[in-house]
């Protein structure tokens, strides 16, 4: 018994721990970890399929309204066009049929606002213009979930299998594909209709980093803005922010023309710093702030405003799930 | 004939006011949404304020260049009230347009046009309400501004309330060009946005008019919308009398009496198409 115990539990654990063990661990361990990477790859192609599928799935909506997507480039030309011919209206210069807004600068530049700065002025007013479309395209984060709230689609997009973060990487996504081609656009009438040359500036890698360390940060407020749109059923923030952003921020302007109270409130922002960055990249334009400075701030913002963001889009779509108000609006 | 008459406009204002108080409601029940007609006009128009001063520069010579394109060098005043007129012409514009767009996402379009009511009486009585939120809203805009940027109004009074009037029935008019247009092609929103925004070159809301190219002056004269504009600012800033406005009264005068007429002659086209389309309810 003792033998026959000693044995079978020797053979047993023998056999257990070497030849079944041993190789299982070795087999189990291979296998689920192929089958771990496996799977969390099938996951990730899963999510990327979703990703895919809510910027086909945008991009045909906005394909079935023929108006609307064969007259897309009126929207950035008209963007462009008006700051460029305000910018006019200020010219020291009596300019010809052509925009001369380098006289524009030339009226700051000799008002003391800017010294030797803004050697093209144009450059300023471009850079600021293309970078708007992206933020308003990620602002509309919340404007994309509000349609589908008031189509009653809304519930049915957000309770399905798929992660949020598909859900809203694809609408980022095609509010950046958008905003690409109107981004595209607008340069092109910058060249073609107000003579702009030397867009990017001559640090165009610095500058491009600037602009993509913004976009995180605009993506960060607009997942906020989505968040809030699910609870309140109302898209009033994103308006509200809509039309305070381009005050708060300066989109085509300095702060520094800001009155103290409002420049407090807009140097607490970091997008105002991104701006302020990249029109110092792309122009020379003096900063606010000492740029390394704005740096760091815009630096540490991209890394924590999109994740705050999604946090917070979470907590609150939580809210709005416990409350049973998805479907309302 | 005198009492079956009278039933039929009873019957008519009836309708009217229904559907204008289903309107106020629903915009009531969304409170922060109609705190929103009343709050980011008025952030809407900052921006162009401190990008013209911005433009301007400290000193004096940005404004003396502003003078000798826009003939005053009150930029401020000029820029505030065209962005406040603009958002109170654009609205006026696309109530009726706006209206149905909204019944469409609502499923409630085919329902609505398939009663008794007359189509245009549906249009209007939408709108009514629209009009009452728009003329407050642009009255709170008009009262900040001047408020915040003591904007230097000298009005003739009887003169502004004739081209606001004129201007409300030529835009109304217009704007069933619109909601015919929308019922058609189903999407407004982008529309807007184009039509919006070509516009504002065209109708010189924060800048003048003379700073376009002359071909594009040139289309800013066949432009409604820039009539209306110059209109009502040189009442409300450079303070025109009855005998300097002669022409743009008349202008606006014939675009009241045209514009709604040819309004809803298209409209019927576009309500023809789309009904011959099956479409009434599709959006």
């Amino acid at each position: 018994m003792g033998t026959d115990f000693r044995t079978d539990s020797g053979t047993n654990s023998g056999t257990n721990s070497g030849a079944h063990s041993g190789p299982n661990l070795g087999d189990n361990s291979g296998a689920n970890l192929g089958a771990n990477s496996g799977t969390a790859l099938r996951r990730l192609w899963a999510e990327l399929r979703i990703v895919g599928a809510v910027v086909r799935q945008r991009w045909i909506s906005w394909k079935s309204y023929p108006a609307a997507f064969y007259m897309w480039p009126i929207s950035p030309l008209a963007s462009l066009a008006v700051v460029m011919f305000m910018a006019k209206a200020f010219s020291t210069v009596a300019a010809g049929p052509a925009v001369s807004v380098s006289a524009t600068a030339q009226t700051i530049a000799s008002g003391g606002a800017v010294t030797d700065a803004a050697s093209d002025f144009r450059s300023f007013l471009l850079v600021s213009t293309v970078l708007w479309t992206y933020i308003e395209g990620q602002l509309s984060l919340g404007f994309s979930i509000e349609s589908e709230m008031r189509r009653g689609t809304a519930e049915a997009v957000l309770i399905t299998p798929a992660s949020r973060w598909a859900f809203l990487t694809g609408n980022a996504l095609y509010q950046f594909i958008r905003s690409t081609m109107n981004a595209v656009a607008t340069i092109t009438f910058g060249i073609v209709f107000f003579g702009v040359s030397g867009f990017l500036g001559p640090n165009w890698p610095r500058t491009l980093a600037i602009f993509a360390l913004d976009l995180l940060v605009v993506y960060g407020y607009g997942l906020v803005l989505a968040g809030a749109l699910v609870v309140f059923r109302s898209a009033f923030f994103s308006y509200a922010w809509d039309c305070l952003l381009p005050l708060l921020a300066g989109s085509t302007f300095s702060v520094s023309v800001l009155p103290p109270v409002l420049r407090k409130v807009s140097l607490a922002i970091p997008l105002t710093h991104g701006l302020d960055l990249l029109r110092w990249s792309v122009s020379g334009y003096p900063t606010v702030v000492p740029p390394s400075t704005e740096a760091w701030i815009l630096g540490i913002s991209a890394i924590v405003l999109p994740a705050f963001g999604y946090a917070v889009f979470a907590v609150l779509e939580r809210v709005a799930r416990v409350r049973g108000t998805l479907g309302q609006f | 004939m005198g009492k079956h008459g009278g039933l039929f406009l009873a019957a008519h204002l009836r309708m009217a006011l229904a559907l204008a108080r289903k309107k106020l409601l629903q915009e009531a029940a969304y409170g922060l949404q109609f705190a929103h007609w009343f709050v980011t006009p008025f952030l809407g128009i900052l921006p162009y304020i401190y990008q013209a001063r911005f433009f301007s520069g400290p000193g004096t010579q940005g404004a003396e260049a502003f003078s000798r394109w826009a003939g005053t060098t009150e930029y401020i005043a000029f820029i505030a009230i065209g962005a406040c007129l603009w958002d109170w012409v654009t609205n006026l514009l696309w109530e009726v347009g706006f209206s149905f767009r909204d019944e469409q996402e609502e499923g409630s379009f085919e329902q609505l046009w398939l009663t008794p009511a007359p189509r245009w009486l549906l249009a209007l009585g939408n709108a009514a309400a629209n009009s009452l939120i728009n003329l407050t809203m642009a009255l709170s805009v008009l009262l900040l501004v001047h408020l915040f940027f003591g904007l230097p109004l000298s009005v003739n009074w009887p003169l502004l309330v004739t081209v606001a009037a004129l201007s409300w029935i030529s835009m109304y008019g217009l704007g069933f060009v619109y909601a015919g247009l929308v019922m058609f092609l189903r999407d407004a929103t982008h529309l807007v946005d184009l039509v919006n925004r070509a516009v504002m070159i065209l109708a010189g809301v924060t800048f003048p008019l003379s700073v376009l190219p002359v071909w594009l002056r040139g289309m800013a004269r066949v432009t409604p919308l820039s009539w209306v504009l110059t209109s009502l600012r040189s009442v409300m800033i450079s303070g025109s009398t009855w005998g300097d406005l002669k022409l743009e009264l008349t202008v606006l005068s014939v675009m009241a009496v045209g514009f709604p007429l040819f309004g809803y002659f298209v409209f019927r086209i576009f309500e023809t198409l789309t009904r011959k389309r099956g479409a009434l309810s599709g959006y």
